[in-house]
This record gives C-alpha cells, sequence and structure tokens, in this order.
C-alpha cells in the first residue's frame, strides 16, 4: 500500500529477500569459527587483563581450553606477577578446572558448579618483568591485592598510637629549643588558656565598671542633696536608692577582685597537663607508660586490621545482606557513558554462585609447590536467595619457606538482615623478618629475625568488631641502630636476654568507639628500660617544658596586673567614697 | 576498477527502491543507529536489514547519520532511558521479569543508553516510516536528476561506454 508511481518494479515481489537469510548461515558459520579460534583468546585476553589490574601486577595465562557446551573451562599455568620483585611471581597456579552450568548463562548469571585449583607455587621465577612499566597501565593499576587497605576507618585509634616513645629518643641527649616551638602551640597550653580566661574576663567586664564609675553622683549632686534632704522627701528615697544601688555594685566589683585575684595563682596547676599536652604536640617522648606495646605494634596490627576490613568491606559489597521484603528491590551502577539499572528479584537465584571450590597442592616430589588443601564454598551475589553462608577452609604448610601448620577458617554469613563474619586463623610456626618497632631518624629498632606462632580469632557483627590474637616469638634478634651512641647502648642493655615473649592484643567495640589493648614482654621491657635509663633526662625535659611554658605567662599577668590594679586604686575607692559621702548624708537625719 | 566497483556496490545497495522500500530502510537505519552496538537486538536489527526487502544504502547512510546524532545526543537519551526504566511503577515488574529472563538481558535493556536509545527508535519508528516515504515519494525524482548530473555518475557512464 506504501508504493506509489514508478516504484512498482518489486511491488509482486515478496518482502522477504530469501538471499539475504544467508547471512543468518554466515553467522552462524562465523559463530563456529570464532568460538573454534578466536573465543579462548579473547578470554585468555580478557582474563589476563582483568586479573592484573586485580592483582597490581601482570598476570598470565598459559593456555585456555574452553568447551561451552560442557560447560567446562580449563586454564593452565597462571602466573600471578609481584609488583615490587618484578622477576618475581607472587604465586602460580598450574591448573585451575572449571564446571559451570549452562543454562544460566543465558540469563546472563555464572554458577560455578565446581572448580578445581592445582599445584600452587610460591615466590617463582618469571621470564618476564611482571610490573607495570609504561605510565598508562600504571595508572591504571589498583594496589596489590595483599596491600588494599580500607584506610582511615581506624583513624581514631591511630592517632592514639601515635606516641611512641622512641620517637626523638636521642634527643633526650641532645636537647631540644622549646621557645619559639611553644609560641606557637600556646593556644593548646590549658595554664596559658586559664590566664588568657582571665585576661578576657577582666576586659569584658572593665568597660562595665567604668560606666557604673561615671553614673556614680558628682561632689555637687551629693553637695544639692545634703541641702534638699531635710526638707524634700523625694531627696530621700533618693537617697536611700543610691546608697543602695552602690552597695551592690561595691559588693559585685570586691567579689570580682577577689575571684580574678585567686584564679590567678591557678595556672600553675595546669602545668603538669600542659607538659604532656607539649610532648604530644612537639613529638617528645612520653614515660607515663607501664606496657608500651600498643605504641610499639599497634600502627602494624592497624595496618593489618585495615587489610582484613577491606576484604570485609569487599564481600559485604559484593555479597550484600538483603534489607528490604519487597518482591524486588532495584540498584543503579554507574559506568562511563550509561547507568546500569539491576532488578533484583526475591526467589530468583544470585547472579553469581561459586558452589564449591577446591585447593589442592604439594603433590610434587620436590617441593616447589606449597602444600595447600582447602575447600570454598558458596561465594555467592546474593545471599539471601542462596540461603547458606559462604565458607573457606584452607589448611597450608609450606616447610622450605619455614612455614608451618596454617589453619584458616572462614564464616561469612550475610544471609541474615545484619552481616556476620568470623575468622580463626592459626599458624604452627613462621618467620619473622624485619618486623619495624621504631623507625625514626633517631631509633630505628626492629626485630630482625624471630620464629613465631599466631593464633587469631575475629567476629565481625554488622558494625561491631571482636578480634584477639595472641603471637608467642622466640629465638628474637633484634636489630638497633641509633646516631646517638647512648641511646643505642640503652636499648641494647634493655633487650638484653630478651630472647621470647608473647604479644597479646585485642580490638573490641563498635567501628566508632573502638578500644585497642595489648600486652607483651617487650612492650613492658621498654616500659621499664626507658623510666629507669633516661630517668633524669626525662625529668629535665619535664622541668625545661614547665619553664618555658611559665614563660609565657609574664605578658599576660602584667595585663591582667594592670587592669586589676586600675580597678583597685581607683574604681573601688570611688565607690566606696562616695558611699560614705551619701551614708553621711543618711545620718545627719538621723 | 576501484570506481566501477564503488557506483556497482552502490547500485547492488540501491537495487530495492520502491518509496516504501527507502523509506524501510532509512527507518531500519535510524534503528540500527540508535541503538548501541553489541547488543542482542542490534544484531536482530542488522539480520533483519538483509533479510527483508529494504533499501540498503538509504539503510546506510541513515545508520551512519544516526549514529552520529544519537552520540551527540547521547546525554538525553541516557536520561531518557534512565526515566523509562525508574519512573513507572506499573512497568517495574515487568523489567523485573525481563531482567531475569533467558535471553532477554542480552539485550541490555537494563543499560539507561540502550533503553534510551531502542524506546526512542521504536517511538519513531512509525511516523519516520510514513514521513520518509512521504519524502521519497516528493523528492525522488528531483535526487536522482541530482545523481546522474555528478561527476562520479558521468564518469562512470563515460567509462562503461568506452569500456564496452
Amino acid at each position: 500500500m506504501f508504493t506509489t508511481g514508478d516504484s512498482q518494479i518489486n511491488s509482486k515481489k515478496l518482502i522477504l529477500r530469501p538471499k539475504g537469510l544467508l547471512i543468518l548461515g554466515l553467522a552462524g558459520i562465523s559463530v563456529y569459527l570464532y568460538s573454534r579460534f578466536v573465543f579462548d583468546a579473547q578470554v585468555k585476553m580478557f582474563l589476563e587483563s582483568e586479573l592484573s589490574q586485580l592483582n597490581g601486577a601482570k598476570v598470565n595465562i598459559g593456555s585456555i581450553d574452553s568447551e561451552l557446551l560442557k560447560g567446562k573451562f580449563t586454564l593452565s599455568n597462571i602466573e600471578f606477577g609481584n609488583p615490587i620483585t618484578p622477576m618475581r611471581n607472587t604465586f602460580q597456579i598450574s591448573k585451575v578446572t572449571t564446571q559451570f552450568a549452562l543454562a544460566p548463562l543465558f540469563r546472563r548469571k555464572l554458577h560455578i558448579k565446581d572448580m578445581q585449583v592445582e599445584g600452587v607455587k610460591y615466590w617463582t621465577q618469571r621470564q618476564e618483568p611482571g610490573n607495570f612499566t609504561d605510565d598508562v597501565s600504571a595508572a591504571m593499576v589498583r594496589a596489590a591485592l595483599l596491600d588494599r587497605a580500607s584506610t582511615g576507618i581506624y583513624s581514631g585509634i591511630r592517632n592514639e598510637l601515635l606516641d611512641n616513645p622512641l620517637r626523638h629518643l636521642g634527643q633526650l641527649g641532645s636537647g631540644f629549643t622549646l621557645s619559639s616551638k611553644l609560641g606557637i602551640i600556646s593556644d593548646k597550653l590549658q595554664s596559658v588558656r586559664h590566664l588568657r580566661g582571665i585576661l578576657g574576663t577582666l576586659r569584658d567586664k572593665e568597660p562595665e565598671w567604668d560606666r557604673q564609675k561615671a553614673e556614680l553622683p558628682t561632689p555637687a549632686v551629693i553637695s544639692g542633696m545634703k541641702q534638699r534632704f531635710r526638707t524634700d522627701k523625694a531627696t530621700q528615697e533618693e537617697l536611700e536608692l543610691k546608697i543602695e544601688s552602690i552597695k551592690n555594685g561595691l559588693d559585685g566589683l570586691t567579689k570580682d577582685i577577689s575571684e580574678i585575684s585567686n584564679q590567678l595563682s591557678g595556672a600553675d596547676q595546669h602545668l603538669n597537663n600542659d607538659i604532656a599536652v607539649v610532648r604530644n604536640e612537639l613529638g617528645l617522648p612520653n614515660t607515663n607508660h607501664r606496657d608500651i606495646t600498643n605504641l610499639v605494634f599497634g600502627p602494624a596490627w592497624l595496618g593489618f586490621l585495615e587489610k582484613l576490613s577491606y576484604w570485609l568491606e569487599f564481600s559485604r559489597s559484593r555479597s550484600p545482606v538483603a534489607t528490604k521484603t519487597n518482591t524486588y528491590s532495584i540498584a543503579v551502577y554507574k559506568h562511563d557513558r550509561y547507568r546500569a539499572i539491576r532488578f533484583g528479584k526475591i526467589g530468583a537465584s544470585p547472579a553469581f554462585i561459586l558452589e564449591q571450590a577446591t585447593i589442592k597442592s604439594g603433590a610434587d616430589k620436590n617441593g616447589s609447590e606449597v602444600k595447600i588443601d582447602g575447600i570454598i564454598r558458596g561465594i555467592n551475589t546474593n545471599p539471601r536467595l542462596y540461603g547458606k553462608p559462604s565458607i573457606v577452609e584452607i589448611s597450608a604448610d609450606y616447610p622450605e619457606k619455614g612455614f608451618r601448620h596454617l589453619e584458616l577458617k572462614t564464616v561469612i554469613d550475610h544471609t541474615g538482615e545484619v552481616p556476620k563474619e568470623n575468622i580463626n586463623l592459626s599458624i604452627g610456626a613462621f618467620k619473622l623478618l624485619d618486623w619495624p618497632i621504631s623507625r625514626t631518624p633517631d631509633v630505628q629498632l626492629e626485630i630482625d629475625k624471630a620464629r613465631a606462632g599466631l593464633n587469631l580469632n575475629g567476629d565481625f557483627t554488622g558494625n561491631e568488631i571482636n578480634l584477639k590474637w595472641d603471637i608467642s616469638l622466640s629465638e628474637a634478634e633484634y636489630g638497633i641502630h641509633s646516631r646517638f651512641r647512648q641511646v643505642e647502648q640503652a636499648l641494647e642493655q634493655m633487650l638484653t636476654g630478651l630472647y621470647s615473649f608473647d604479644v597479646q592484643g585485642n580490638i573490641t567495640g563498635p567501628l566508632d568507639s573502638l578500644s585497642f589493648e595489648s600486652s607483651s614482654g617487650l612492650g613492658r621491657r621498654l616500659a621499664e628500660g626507658l623510666k629507669s635509663e633516661f630517668k633524669h633526662e626525662y625529668e629535665a625535659l619535664n622541668e625545661a617544658i614547665a619553664n618555658e611554658t611559665k614563660n609565657l605567662f609574664p605578658p599576660i599577668k602584667e595585663e591582667i596586673s594592670v587592669r586589676l590594679r586600675k580597678l583597685q586604686e581607683e574604681t573601688l575607692p570611688a565607690f566606696q567614697q562616695t558611699l560614705k559621702q551619701l551614708q553621711a548624708i543618711q545620718a545627719m537625719a538621723s | 576498477m576501484t570506481l566501477v566497483w564503488t557506483i556497482q556496490f552502490l547500485q547492488f545497495l540501491g537495487k530495492d527502491k520502491t518509496d516504501f522500500q527507502i523509506a524501510l530502510g532509512i527507518t531500519t537505519g535510524m534503528m540500527l543507529g540508535l541503538v548501541p552496538v553489541t547488543t542482542l537486538h542490534w544484531f536482530l536489527l542488522l539480520i533483519f536489514v538483509f533479510a527483508l526487502r529494504m533499501n540498503l544504502l538509504a539503510t546506510m547512510v541513515s545508520a551512519l547519520f544516526f549514529a552520529a546524532l544519537s552520540f551527540l545526543l547521547s546525554t538525553p537519551i541516557e536520561s531518557f532511558g534512565f526515566w523509562t526504566l525508574t519512573s513507572h511503577s506499573a512497568l517495574i515488574p515487568i523489567f523485573v521479569r525481563a531482567y531475569h529472563a533467558p535471553i532477554i538481558p542480552f539485550t541490555a535493556f537494563h543499560h539507561t543508553d540502550v533503553m534510551g536509545g531502542t524506546f526512542l527508535g521504536v517511538l519513531l519508528f512509525f511516523p519516520m516510516l510514513v514521513i520518509s516515504q512521504r519524502l521519497t515519494h516528493r523528492y525522488r525524482d528531483s535526487l536522482h536528476a541530482y545523481w546522474l548530473s555528478t561527476r562520479i555518475q558521468r564518469a562512470y557512464v563515460h567509462y562503461r561506454r568506452f569500456s564496452n
């Protein structure tokens, strides 16, 4: 019906173009050829790129063999490069075999029924450097997997741990220049603030007293009142009122002068607090601790906790708890040029499920593989639908690197409304190398090497954390370096004979008010040693801080005394004299 | 030879040239241009282009034109898609079902740019078909005359005359 005029040429032909349907055949052949010759290579490139981004260094896959119709996928010889040591692989995996369900793929869902990881090697040699050398790739790469951390979430605790008494230890002997620094932080000193407060009060009240003083009756007024007093009843009432008012003013003035004079002597009471403030602000050592384990080991532990928290947040974001009871939920995910709306549906299956993965390694006889026996169950993107918690159970041994009896059990339960995670980690023995205790320009103290064992138990429920750990160290050797010989000798003396000790600690409470406690033989030994070895230096430092703080007082006190003197010598006598004259008139009447 | 091949290719593309076939070509080209590539329905549209008798030259030119236009208008098209996907509570259960149905998710309909382009294409399909058919009917003679007068066509005719 649309054809008109000269366009009747093809009107009797079919709307279908039979030869054009050949395109379908061509498309079919193309799909076959693509899947036969190109698909594996493309998937390899894609996986290498994605895993490299995830790993923070190059990931190479030896070969890929996909059998889509059988739902099988095999990756061989996967090398995870190391960003710091480019010629080494952090891990190398011989083979990963994946069996997935075919039907969910047509719903854009990936359900891995079984995954088998075989032959895990650690720290193997690479043929080519594994780091990203060009700027573009390097800029796109995120931190390495094991280096990712949720920094900042424990900043409250981290700030408490800045007071490592080993900081500036060397300067105890050489002395500090305090006066200029104290001037800068004087606003934070309670004693100075106390005096400035008094001065401020004086400055505020002075105009009021001056006004009241100006309103006192002049001698001429008093003389007039004296003459009118006997005959004029109004003058008598006025006189009474004035006497009352001046009496009140005089009481107030006397009270203010007395209070200010008393407060003036209170500045010295804040000196002890100020010493702590000055030390903290200027990073000077503090020795009021009985055990400095928190300060010595705390930052490293928080670093570990921040890394753990990254993966916790990762699991909570990728496998979130359901909070709504609707039949569906809508989530918007932003991409570069569009937004993707996800229509989550209660009753459908999760978009991703890894039903089971087994890790078997250590079968080779030359000992190059890490002995690992692990199982991972129920990793999925919608725990409420899946209905079962995810579980990771791994036991590992690597005697070649001094690493024995690692047992890890993690339960991630996001099936309820509150996310719960539990982690239990124990390591029978491992080598502790280059563990920093203090790294400052003055003092570098570290545990060069030690044998260690670890037990860690963590419960995370919603916002609540309950993490406990216990490390036992033995055969500890220390590295002590300081540019101050006295400090080096003192530290050597403190740590002599301390070959083994335990470190216990816990972090508990809700995220916004965590409490962090830890104790160790090393922490106690260092605290005691610092007190005894540097006792005189600390006392001298305290005294110096107190003296320098007191040196800030005179200018403020001078201004206070000038103003106070004016009140005492001018304002107060004026009130007293006027009152006396008025009372004399009143006395004449009686 | 290149010129001959080019002209012959253009003649092949321009084979189906009733008003309706040209209009259908323009309209389908518009859909191809508006719908982002790498979606299932884009490939289906491509198959339709070859399976149905329509003017391929018109389809190609129209697809290029509307692809450029959709690139320029990507922001409003994306917002239109977002509005379509989220602002109609009656439609959401349908989208939910479609999202969890087999095959349909490969259309990426839940991407705002895809929904924006596709829905706009569907809305404009019939108006564009009618308008382009009328315009074709009205201007085809003068356009054809213009084509015959172009240097490329005259050179081709000249070449054919001497090559035979």
